[in-house]
C-alpha cells in the first residue's frame, strides 16, 4: 500500500527528474574518459616504481640467504678466495654429507634443539591456551591486574630471570639438563604467548559458545567441542612463537649447559664452530641450512595461521 | 543493521538466563583449574626467580668463592652506578642505540616492503616468501653470516666497497676492518644484521594491517584529487596506528634484551664496543662470576625497563578499549 503511494505521488515529479537524468547520460561520455586515461597513466608509472622498489628490496632481503646458500655448496678454500666467487667455481656438497657423521656435534645439537624446542612449545600451549581462553572470556576479580602483570612481566629483561634459575638449578643439580632448559626456555615464550592467545579469543565471537551452552554443554564441553577447534589458528601461531623462540635462545643454554652433549644448536654453534672449527666456512654454512630449514618449511605452509593469529589482537582493535 | 542488533540483544538476554558463573566445574573452579598452569609457571619460573635476582644484589656473591658470601645492603648500586670500571653506563646507551637504530631503520624497510607487496603482482606469494624468510632464520645464523660477508680479508661485503669506481672516484679504496679498531664499524655491522633479521617482521605485521584499510575510502580520497603521498598519510597512516604503535613498542622492548646476534658476531667487542646491557651482565656474571654485580646491573635495567613498559601497558589496554 504505501509503496503505491509513494509511487503515485512520485509520478507528477517524474517530468521534473528527467532533464537530470538526460545531463547525466549526456555527461557519461566526458567522466570515464577523464577517469580511464588519468589512472591508467599513474598505473603505468606506478607499476614501474613498484617493480623497481620490489627488485632492490628483494636484493636486499634475500642476498643474505643467497651468500649462505652459495656459500654452503663451495669446497672449503673457495671459501676465502679474495674476491669471493659468486657461484661457487667447483660446487661441492662435502660440507653436507659430512653433518650426520656428527664430527661437530652436530646431530647432538639438532636432536637437543629439537626435544627441547617441542617440550617448550608443548609446556607453553598447555598453560598459555587456557590461561589465554579464561582473561579473554571470564570477568573476575583480580582479573584486571593478572592482565597487567602478564604484560609488565613481558617486559623482564630474560637476563634478571636467568641469574637467579642459573643458582636455583645449580642446588636442585638440574644444570645440564633437558627440564632445566625447557623450563628456563618457556619463561620468555609465556608471557607473550598468553597475551596473544587472549588477543585471539577476544576476536573469536561468542556467539557459537552461548549456542553450546544453550545446548546443554557443560563449560567443559564448550571447551572441547567448540572452543578448541575456533582457536586453532592462535594456537598454531603461538606455538610457532614458542617454538621458533626456543630455536633461537642462545644466552640461556649457553649458560645452563656446560656438557657438549646437551648443548643446542645456537649454543653449539657458538662454542664448536668458532672455536676449534673457526675456519671451515662452507660446514657451519651448510650446517645453518639444515637448521634454518625446519623453520623456514614451517612458517611458509602455515603463514595463514600464524599471520592471522599474531595480528589478531593488533590489527583488529 | 538493526537486526543484528537485535540478534545482539537476543544473545545478552539468554546470557542472563544461563549466567556465566554456574557451580563447581561450571564456574570459578573452573576458571582458576584453567588459570592454574599459567601461574604456576608465572610464579615459579619468573617471579620466583626475579625476586631471588633483587635479593642477590643485596649480597656479594662471587661464583669463584661462593662461601665468603654476606649482606651489603646498597653498597652494589652505589658502586655499578657510579664507578666507571663496572661500565655500566656505556652499555646502557649502547643498548638504546642498538635498539632504536636497528628499531627506526628496520621499520622503515618493514614498512616499504609491505606497500610494495600489498600492490597486485605476479607471483605475490614467491616475492611475499622470498622478502619474509630473514625473520626465521635462526639468530646464530643471522650472526654468523653477517660475520662472514664482513670479514675483513674476504667477505663479500669489502670486496663490493673497494670495487665501487664511479669515474675515478673510490669511497673505501682500502678494505675496512670491520670488527677491528675503535668499534665503530662493529657497531654499525652488528645494527646492520639486527635490521636484516627484524625487518620481516614488520612487513608481516603492516601487510596484515593494509589488507584492513577500506579500499572505497581510498578511492574516494583519489577521486578527490588525492595523490599517493596524501591518500598514505591521511588513510593509510591512521588506519595502521595501532598497529604501527604496537610493533614498534614490541620490538624496542625485543631489542633492548638483544643477545645472540650480538654475542655470536662479536663477544661484546672490540674492546666494549658492542657491549649492551645483557651482554654486560652475561660477561660480569658468567664470564668473571661475580654473580651479585650482575644482579645489581639486571635490576636497575630491570626498573628501567618496567618504567618503559608503564607506556607501552598505556598503549596496549588503549588498543583492547577500542
Amino acid at each position: 500500500m504505501s509503496e503505491n503511494q509513494a509511487n503515485q505521488s512520485g509520478q507528477p515529479g517524474d517530468s521534473l527528474v528527467r532533464p537530470g537524468v538526460e545531463r547525466e547520460k549526456r555527461a557519461e561520455p566526458d567522466v570515464p574518459q577523464e577517469f580511464e586515461f588519468t589512472p591508467r597513466k599513474a598505473f603505468r608509472w606506478k607499476r614501474v616504481v613498484v617493480y623497481l622498489l620490489l627488485f632492490g628490496l628483494l636484493i636486499y632481503a634475500f642476498f643474505p640467504t643467497f651468500w649462505l646458500l652459495s656459500t654452503s655448496f663451495k669446497p672449503q678454500l673457495e671459501a676465502f678466495q679474495n674476491p669471493p666467487t659468486w657461484w661457487p667455481r667447483n660446487p661441492t656438497t662435502y660440507s653436507y654429507g659430512i653433518l650426520p657423521q656428527d664430527q661437530q656435534g652436530f646431530v647432538t645439537y639438532f636432536k637437543n634443539s629439537l626435544i627441547i624446542g617441542v617440550c617448550t612449545t608443548l609446556l607453553t600451549l598447555l598453560a598459555a591456551t587456557p590461561g589465554g581462553y579464561v582473561l579473554s572470556r571470564f570477568r573476575f576479580r583480580g582479573a584486571r591486574a593478572l592482565i597487567l602483570v602478564i604484560l609488565a612481566t613481558q617486559m623482564f629483561p630474560y637476563v634478571t630471570i636467568l641469574i637467579s634459575l642459573y643458582t636455583l638449578f645449580r642446588q636442585l643439580n638440574l644444570l645440564n639438563s633437558y627440564p632445566a632448559l625447557i623450563l628456563s626456555f618457556t619463561t620468555f615464550s609465556l608471557p607473550f604467548s598468553i597475551w596473544m592467545m587472549k588477543g585471539f579469543c577476544d576476536t573469536v565471537p561468542t556467539d557459537m559458545e552461548d549456542a553450546g551452552r544453550v545446548d546443554g554443554l557443560s563449560r567443559l564441553g564448550v571447551l572441547r567441542v567448540i572452543v578448541i577447534p575456533l582457536i586453532g589458528p592462535g594456537i598454531t601461531a603461538v606455538g610457532f612463537f614458542a617454538f621458533i623462540n626456543a630455536w633461537n635462545e642462545l644466552l640461556y643454554a649457553l649458560t645452563l649447559t656446560s656438557s657438549p652433549d646437551m648443548r643446542t644448536v645456537p649454543a653449539g654453534f657458538v662454542l664448536t664452530y668458532i672455536g676449534e672449527f673457526q675456519d671451515r666456512w662452507p660446514d657451519m654454512m651448510a650446517a645453518s641450512v639444515i637448521v634454518s630449514l625446519p623453520i623456514v618449511v614451517f612458517f611458509t605452509v602455515f603463514q595463514r595461521q600464524l599471520v592471522s593469529g599474531l595480528t589478531a589482537g593488533a590489527v583488529k582493535g | 543493521m538493526s537486526e543484528l542488533n537485535t540478534q545482539r540483544g537476543g544473545f545478552a538476554s539468554l546470557r542472563t538466563r544461563f549466567p556465566k558463573y554456574g557451580q563447581g566445574l561450571d564456574g570459578p573452579l573452573l576458571i582458576w583449574i584453567l588459570l592454574f598452569p599459567s601461574l604456576l609457571l608465572l610464579c615459579g619460573i619468573i617471579f620466583y626467580p626475579v625476586i631471588n635476582t633483587v635479593l642477590l644484589s643485596f649480597q656479594s656473591l662471587n661464583l669463584s668463592e661462593p662461601s665468603a658470601n654476606k649482606w651489603v645492603g646498597l653498597d652494589n648500586y652505589g658502586r655499578v652506578l657510579t664507578n666507571e670500571v663496572y661500565g655500566f653506563w656505556p652499555a646502557v646507551w649502547f643498548s638504546i642505540l642498538f635498539s632504536a637504530t636497528s628499531t627506526l631503520i628496520a621499520f622503515v624497510i618493514g614498512f616499504a616492503m609491505a606497500l610494495v607487496l600489498n600492490q597486485k603482482l605476479r607471483f605475490q606469494l614467491v616475492w611475499r616468501g622470498l622478502a619474509l624468510t630473514p625473520w626465521v632464520i635462526p639468530y646464530v645464523v643471522v650472526a654468523y653470516l653477517f660475520f662472514y660477508m664482513f670479514n675483513s680479508q674476504y667477505g663479500i661485503i669489502n670486496s663490493i666497497l673497494t670495487g665501487i669506481n664511479i669515474f675515478g672516484w673510490r669511497p673505501f679504496p682500502e678494505p675496512l676492518g670491520w670488527f677491528g679498531g675503535n668499534g665503530n664499524l662493529a657497531v654499525f655491522a652488528t645494527i646492520f644484521a639486527a635490521i636484516w633479521n627484524k625487518f620481516p617482521f614488520f612487513s608481516l605485521m603492516l601487510l596484515a594491517g593494509l589488507q584492513t584499510v577500506p579500499q572505497e575510502l581510498l578511492d574516494a580520497a583519489t577521486v578527490d584529487g588525492a595523490g599517493v603521498w596524501g591518500r598514505f598519510r591521511h588513510i593509510t597512516v591512521p588506519t595502521l596506528r595501532n598497529i604501527i604503535m604496537i610493533t614498534t613498542t614490541l620490538q624496542i622492548i625485543w631489542s633492548l634484551n638483544e643477545f645472540a646476534i650480538i654475542w655470536a658476531m662479536t663477544n661484546g667487542g672490540p674492546g666494549t664496543a658492542t657491549n649492551n646491557m645483557v651482554v654486560h651482565i652475561y660477561r660480569t656474571g658468567f664470564i668473571e662470576q661475580r654473580l651479585s654485580t650482575a644482579a645489581t646491573m639486571s635490576t636497575i635495567w630491570l626498573l628501567m625497563l618496567l618504567a618503559f613498559t608503564y607506556f607501552y601497558i598505556r598503549i596496549m589496554e588503549g588498543k583492547s578499549e577500542v
